[in-house]
């Protein structure tokens, strides 16, 4: 009962923001990008969301843009979503406007508009850009993120990832079944749990086709990984050998999901290979080997390992059946993930703590992040931005950082501790 | 060196055995419902997995509840002088019960990755079964699952909690 006049109360004050789990917390980087005008939209009255604002939060959130506070805007949009007053809005220091519409077409079918107007130098008073697509009500936020998604790619010619998914567990502590494997849009909007556990639940990631999740799951009380539809909730169980099964990584051809099995003894790689359903040992080494993660091309698994000692990143190549050492700066290196588009990789280095970094190809490394109980990076389909979980203010939560280490911001949520955060394929 | 040896020609028959207790799940590699826990859907449409009803804590004999956790240093898997006896008396309850099974669970503090730490409880609660193996207990009364930072005892992000998850807890 108290539950629902709750509910009603969020509804009213969050008109057409269903599950906003996370909130986003800008800590660095802001004022670096782009300045960028997004205007009102002109929307039928039908539309309960604000196509800007989504489009806004979504830019800022990227780090390469600065919106401009829709408050200090002129207000110069047009009938059919073009730009009235360049003048007005070239004096707000903006570099380009985007401006549009949404309107009715049919019932229930609405025509999302929007075009982008140079503001400054020679592109003043001209569209760069004009696009049009049709959306209903219920995608209206996914039609929002395509406008993010053409905006960001016109300025860095790189993929916006704006409609993409994550998945990630949420500790609800004194429930019944307290560990809970949920997905979001990767603004933490559309929250879906998947799977609610009485045990604890590890290390979900997605597969290529953005359909099925692979994750760690205690609830018999030993680790068994399982392969699970997201929207069916169907699943199969992958392996459940004696001793450790955990840290599964898809690769991204789709064919084989590599894990860390203890089964033969020490903690080593191996995978399950999805067309013969078998599967097959990788490494054989007396320490610690694992979090295994694949390169871009999938010829390539880079894991963690201690057999030079303390904990640094090693590859091994399958077309030479090579290990090599990735990793020689820092105390230890642990949990790399590829940054696609790049030679250079993610990890965690223990320095002061532990930390995300980067590691060029060359070897050397940077800090991205000044915290000191950062884990499970995950990096944005575009290489952009890294998502991972950390302890802020006394809580354990999800945060944000451009793979340039420019931007940060941190992910508050109202709805428990969440950690393990898996950034989901571009599928569009 | 025999040491290492000895440890782990001794972890190395530990596994056969394992292996064998639980042939059924190594067989099967893909799906199977055997040892699945669902039990359904949940209002908002989650699968729901894991027995509610399944007690969390101690099982063991009431004389040795006070006696059940062993503490770690740091990024170690050493058992301190000062847990010796505490992991000798379980050895020699499952050495007058031939029928007692005894879990070792393995945890570590939140620092580090989740997947490293999975490894590194994992190779706390193996230091524990060797040692109760090298004290003469049969190792078909001794299994071992790690738990990593998931399952901390206490909570905080400091040195005092850390302190108090870095511990293998001795379960039946």
């Amino acid at each position: 009962m108290f539950k629902k006049f709750f509910t009603v109360v969020m509804l009213t004050l969050f008109v057409g923001t269903v599950h906003a789990e996370l909130q986003i917390e800008i800590t660095g980087g802001i004022n670096e990008g782009h300045k960028i005008a997004v205007l009102p939209f002109k929307q039928d009255p039908a539309v309960n969301l604000d196509v800007s604002s989504i489009v806004s939060a979504d830019l800022m959130r990227s780090g390469k843009f600065s919106p401009l506070p829709q408050s200090s805007l002129p207000q110069v949009v047009s009938a059919d979503g073009g730009i009235e007053n360049v003048d007005a809005l070239s004096a707000t220091g903006a570099e380009v406007a985007v401006s549009g519409i949404v309107n009715k077409t049919a019932d229930n079918k609405f025509n999302v508009e929007f075009k982008v107007t140079g503001l400054a130098g020679s592109n003043k008073g001209r569209v760069l850009s004009h696009f049009r697509g049709a959306s209903s009500l219920s995608t209206m936020r996914q039609a929002a993120h395509r406008v993010s998604d053409r905006v960001y790619e016109l300025f860095t010619k790189q993929k916006g990832c704006f409609r993409t998914k994550i998945a990630y567990v949420v500790y609800k502590r004194g429930a019944t079944f307290p560990y809970q494997l949920m997905t979001s849009d990767y603004d933490g909007y559309n929250e879906v749990p998947i799977v609610k556990s009485t045990q604890p639940i590890m290390t979900p990631v997605w597969a290529p086709d953005g359909k099925r999740v692979a994750y760690v799951s205690f609830e018999n009380r030993k680790p068994a990984i399982f392969v699970q539809d997201i929207f069916t909730k169907k699943r199969t169980r992958l392996s459940s050998f004696t001793g450790l099964n955990s840290s599964p990584a898809w690769s991204p051809d789709g064919t084989k999901i590599a894990m860390t099995l203890s089964k033969d003894g020490q903690p080593d790689i191996y995978y399950y290979d999805l067309t013969t359903s078998s599967f097959v040992r990788v490494t054989a080494d007396r320490s610690i080997d694992t979090e295994p993660t694949w390169s871009e091309d999938s010829r390539t698994l880079f894991f963690t390992s201690e057999r030079g000692g303390k904990a640094q990143i090693y590859k091994f190549d399958f077309a030479t059946n090579k290990v090599d050492r990735v990793t020689y700066q820092g105390a230890r290196n642990l949990s790399a993930k590829t940054i696609p588009g790049t030679n250079s990789l993610i990890v965690i280095t223990q320095v002061n703590g532990f930390r995300v970094a980067r590691v060029d190809a060359d070897g050397s490394i940077y800090m991205l992040t000044t915290s000191s109980l950062d884990e499970s990076p995950s990096v944005a389909p575009n290489g952009s931005m890294v998502i991972y979980s950390t302890v802020y203010q006394g809580r354990k939560g999800l945060a944000l950082v451009s793979s340039d280490g420019r931007f940060k911001a941190n992910l508050p949520s109202s709805s428990g501790e969440i950690s393990a955060p898996s950034w989901g394929p571009n599928v569009q | 060196m025999l040491k290492k040896y000895l440890s782990l020609l001794i972890c190395g028959s530990c596994f056969c055995l394992l292996t064998a207790c639980s042939s059924s799940s190594n067989t099967s590699s893909t799906a199977s419902a055997d040892g699945d826990a669902a039990i359904g859907l949940d209002d908002d449409g989650a699968l729901l997995v894991g027995d509610p009803n399944v007690q969390n804590g101690y099982n063991g004999p009431d004389e040795l509840k006070d006696k059940n956790t062993v503490y770690f240093a740091y990024n170690s898997e050493n058992i301190q002088d000062s847990y010796l006896g505490i992991i000798q008396s379980h050895a020699q309850y499952l050495k007058n019960n031939p029928n007692a099974r005894i879990i070792i669970e393995g945890h570590t503090d939140e620092r580090g990755t989740p997947e490293y730490n999975i490894a590194l409880g994992e190779r706390r609660a193996r230091s524990v079964a060797r040692y109760m193996s090298n004290l003469g207990v049969d190792v078909n009364q001794l299994s071992i699952v790690s738990y990593g930072e998931e399952k901390p005892a206490v909570d905080g992000h400091n040195e005092d909690a850390w302190s108090k998850n870095r511990r293998a807890v001795l379960n039946y």
